[in-house]
């Protein structure tokens, strides 16, 4: 009884009221409030916008509407908006769709990998810190085409290119960015051109011209621990950045294994990765969010596993990095001859919040690492289509940040369960353009101009069939 | 709604569905524009308003068309739809909740889905659509001193259902169609103008007392004379038509072959209108694919008589040689 009083309270929409429903302006659906989950350790957050005027006082009036959440039910269309915050301020960051997932009450809302489209907003200059890693093993020595170029060579022509250059330091008032290049082999690393920080594009340009190739094995996964966590220690270092609040990202090049020992096997690798893994998690949940680096690998050659994927779990197993039958090969004179490997930089790179990237010519080098120092941007619109049948009723769309922080936020949105606002235009790119509450006139005048014809039809057939069928006889006179 | 416009044709009974049809097209209207301007109420409450909202337009628009044909004094039209539309906003609004809040969780259980007031689904709502028809049958009866009850009741369950079912079949389309439409924007009109058009036509059309059978005479001689078979007092009259020059209601010349008293045209109590063959003269009724002798039969105790409709033609004498008149429906104000 007490369950159907209650049921009938709700259904009075005294919870409704209770429950903070916002209209959202333009629709017939209306926003809960956003509900946050973020690690108890981090400061940055999620925040979706639940309204359009919380969208009208961050983005401005341009763009509120395409901030404002929209649910489109003739197409099937759910868009939310977002920002990343970190102590309640925004933080523009650079996000890709592998960084987010959105959740239709729970679920994907489509099968396959393109299960939602993230569309960036305001792009604002990003103040970096780029620490490459350059492999400086023997093995960059070796020229596999026939232009006469080594590897290094190579490597070079793709850190010294302008647009690669733009990347790492781009224009803008205030921004200022800076570039560490060291050279790693033998468990040593090498500041490129004898200088921690190169804060000048000119600089940078004619100190990447300096790398060489020395002898010894790579230390791969020595040098990103170095990279991610001593380096940044540095006194010089912590200066120059914290100072600046500058967005570190780790870049590691290498054209082979992991390798520290003439005997050593790619299974050998497997417990060391693991521990680099863990350091790199636990630089990922502790500290403020800002200042841990994300790593990005590019690897410089051939994939040696060429149908890798990355197991979900986070232990790496012999097997899981080097494949059946692989795990007891030498990698030096072996496996490193088959290509890189791949395998270990995806895994560095998920669990640094990168990419990997492998590619054997300078084109894709730079590729590799202008990704890996992208734009930023203040605010996201997440955009997803659902079968229409699953917008008859609210809903819970949820955003989650994989990368940087492990947070998310839900918004539970209610479309009204009787009427509908104009449904809006699908434009090229997918986004569904609102309609003016003005266009439903295009609906009711027609329709409301037939009425008043039908009104008149009548009285006019009425008189026409009295005209046609002649209503006046001539009598015939004898 | 003038009607002046609406001639006694069968077209008639939908004059009154496109009024309240409208009626209920501008009631959507309006509480759309509210809700996208920012609803000041809860998402539970916007079945009501609109309901609520269509019933009170409806049976508002049906007792002010009444009133507009009538020619009521223009308070007592204002009070009267007024009244119409608070009874059917209160009784519908009455209906919503008690489905809602009191039947639905009796039949459907106190789940997530029947207390969710956004779930579109007409298994949940239809029995609100029924109760806002009911509603605004039950207001504009009241408001016509509960003429044709049983009429307007069953007519507004009937236009519930029908704007319920307008409402679902366009918001559920077919699959076929739903990559053409799909979506709640034109179930919501269409369930309105549905709903008011069956009300229109099922709860209360303009009644025959508002038409008086006219005769009309279509010969030349004397073509456009006319009078009115009933006076205004709906009392059973007759009139007579012949070349008798005195005391009759139509006189016709004798060189047209009509007799001294050839036809008698009279309306019952029930407003049937009969006409009767007076004269051994011919005398025909002639309406479309079909030919009435009435002549008057010596052989029998009685002239011979038959139904009326508005347009039929009496010829009076020989074919061709002799009188026509009609016989037409027109509004009661004719002059």
């Amino acid at each position: 009884m007490r369950g159907r009083v209650f049921a009938a309270a709700m259904t009075l929409g005294l919870s409704a009221c209770a429950e903070d429903l916002r209209p959202i302006e333009g629709t017939t659906t209306r926003s809960g409030t956003p509900v946050v989950k973020a690690p108890e350790h981090s400061e940055a957050e999620l925040y979706l916008f639940g309204d359009r005027s919380s969208c009208h006082a961050a983005v401005g009036p341009a763009e509120a509407d395409a901030c404002t959440p929209r649910v489109d039910r003739a197409s099937g269309t759910v868009s939310v908006a977002f920002e990343v915050r970190v102590a309640g301020s925004p933080w523009p960051v650079p996000l890709h769709e592998r960084n987010v997932t959105v959740l239709h009450d729970g679920q994907h809302p489509s099968e396959g990998d393109k299960r939602f489209t993230l569309v960036p907003h305001d792009p604002r200059p990003t103040k970096q810190h780029i620490v490459l890693l350059v492999d400086g093993s023997g093995s960059m020595a070796i020229i596999d085409g026939r232009d006469g170029r080594s590897r290094m060579d190579k490597v070079k022509d793709a850190l010294r290119r302008r647009d690669v250059v733009d990347a790492f330091f781009p224009e803008g008032e205030g921004v200022e960015s800076a570039v560490t290049a060291v050279a790693f082999r033998d468990g040593k690393v090498e500041p490129i051109g004898g200088r921690w920080l190169y804060t000048d594009p000119a600089a940078y340009r004619q100190a990447v011209t300096t790398l060489e190739v020395g002898r010894g094995y790579t230390y791969l996964y020595d040098a990103v621990r170095w990279g991610a966590t001593t380096l940044m220690e540095q006194p010089e270092i912590r200066k120059h950045t914290s100072n600046r609040q500058l967005l570190p990202t780790v870049i590691a090049l290498t054209d082979g294994f992991n390798n520290e020992r003439p005997e050593d096997t790619c299974g050998d690798n497997a417990p060391r990765l693991q521990r680099l893994l863990e350091e790199l998690l636990r630089l990922r949940s502790s500290g403020d969010v800002r200042s841990v680096p994300r790593v990005y690998t590019v690897g410089l050659g051939r994939r040696a596993r060429k149908n890798f994927e990355k197991p979900s779990g986070t232990s790496v197993t012999p097997i899981d990095l080097c494949g059946r039958g692989n795990a007891v090969r030498r990698v030096d004179g072996d496996l490193e001859n088959r290509g890189v490997d791949n395998a270990a930089l995806e895994w560095i790179a998920v669990q640094g919040d990168g990419e990997s990237f492998v590619s054997r010519d300078v084109d894709g080098l730079a590729t590799a690492f202008k990704a890996a120092a992208p734009r930023a941007y203040r605010w996201f619109e997440a955009r997803y289509t659902v079968d229409p049948l699953f917008l008859r009723r609210s809903f819970d769309a949820t955003v989650r940040l994989e990368a940087m922080a492990k947070t998310e936020a839900t918004i539970r949105l209610h479309p009204s369960g009787w009427l509908d606002a104009p449904p809006g235009t699908v434009g090229p790119d997918g986004r569904v353009k609102p309609v003016s509450f003005a266009a439903t006139a295009a609906l009711v005048m027609p329709v409301l101009g037939s009425l008043v014809a039908l009104h008149y039809l009548p009285p006019a057939l009425f008189n026409v069939r009295r005209a046609l069928f002649s209503r006046v006889i001539r009598a015939r006179r004898r | 709604v003038n009607l002046f416009l609406v001639p006694y044709t069968p077209m008639r009974h939908a004059a009154v569905a496109l009024v309240t049809g409208a009626a209920g097209l501008l009631a959507w209207w309006a509480v759309l524009a509210t809700m996208v301007l920012g609803a000041p109420w809860s998402a539970a409450w916007d079945g009501a308003v609109y309901l609520s909202g269509l019933a009170a337009a409806v049976a508002g628009a049906s007792v002010l068309a009444e009133g507009t044909l009538s020619r009521e004094g223009l308070a007592r039209r204002v009070g009267r739809v007024a009244l119409a539309g608070a009874l059917a906003l209160g009784f519908s609004l009455g209906a919503y909740w008690t489905w809602t809040a009191g039947v639905l969780p009796l039949a459907f259980g106190t789940g997530e889905m029947p207390a969710d007031p956004t779930v579109y689904s007409i298994r949940y709502r239809l029995p609100a659509w029924i109760g806002a028809g009911f509603s605004a049958g039950l207001a504009a009866a009241i408001a016509r001193r509960f003429q044709a009850f049983a009429g307007h009741l069953a007519g507004g369950v009937a236009a519930g259902l029908a704007g319920g079912l307008a409402w679902h079949l366009l918001g559920y389309p077919p699959y076929s169609l739903r990559e053409v439409y799909s979506g709640l924007y034109l179930a919501g009109a269409g369930g309105a103008l549905a709903f008011g058009a069956a009300y229109g036509l099922l709860a209360w059309g303009i009644p025959d007392r508002y038409y008086a059978g006219w005769i009309r005479v279509l010969t030349e001689e004397r073509y456009a004379r006319r009078v009115p078979i009933d006076g205004h007092d709906e009392r059973p009259r007759e009139r007579f038509v012949g070349h008798f020059p005195r005391g009759l209601d139509v006189f016709l010349p004798a060189e047209a072959q009509v007799a001294e008293m050839h036809i008698s045209v009279y309306v019952d109590r029930n407003q049937l209108y009969r006409v009767r063959g007076l004269t051994l003269q011919p005398t025909r009724v002639r309406r479309f694919l079909e030919r009435i002798d009435l002549a008057y039969d010596a052989r029998r105790p009685a002239p011979l008589e038959t139904r009326l409709q508005s347009g039929d033609r009496v010829e009076l004498g020989p074919a061709g040689g002799g009188a026509v008149v009609e016989f037409v429906m027109l509004p009661r104000e004719e002059k």
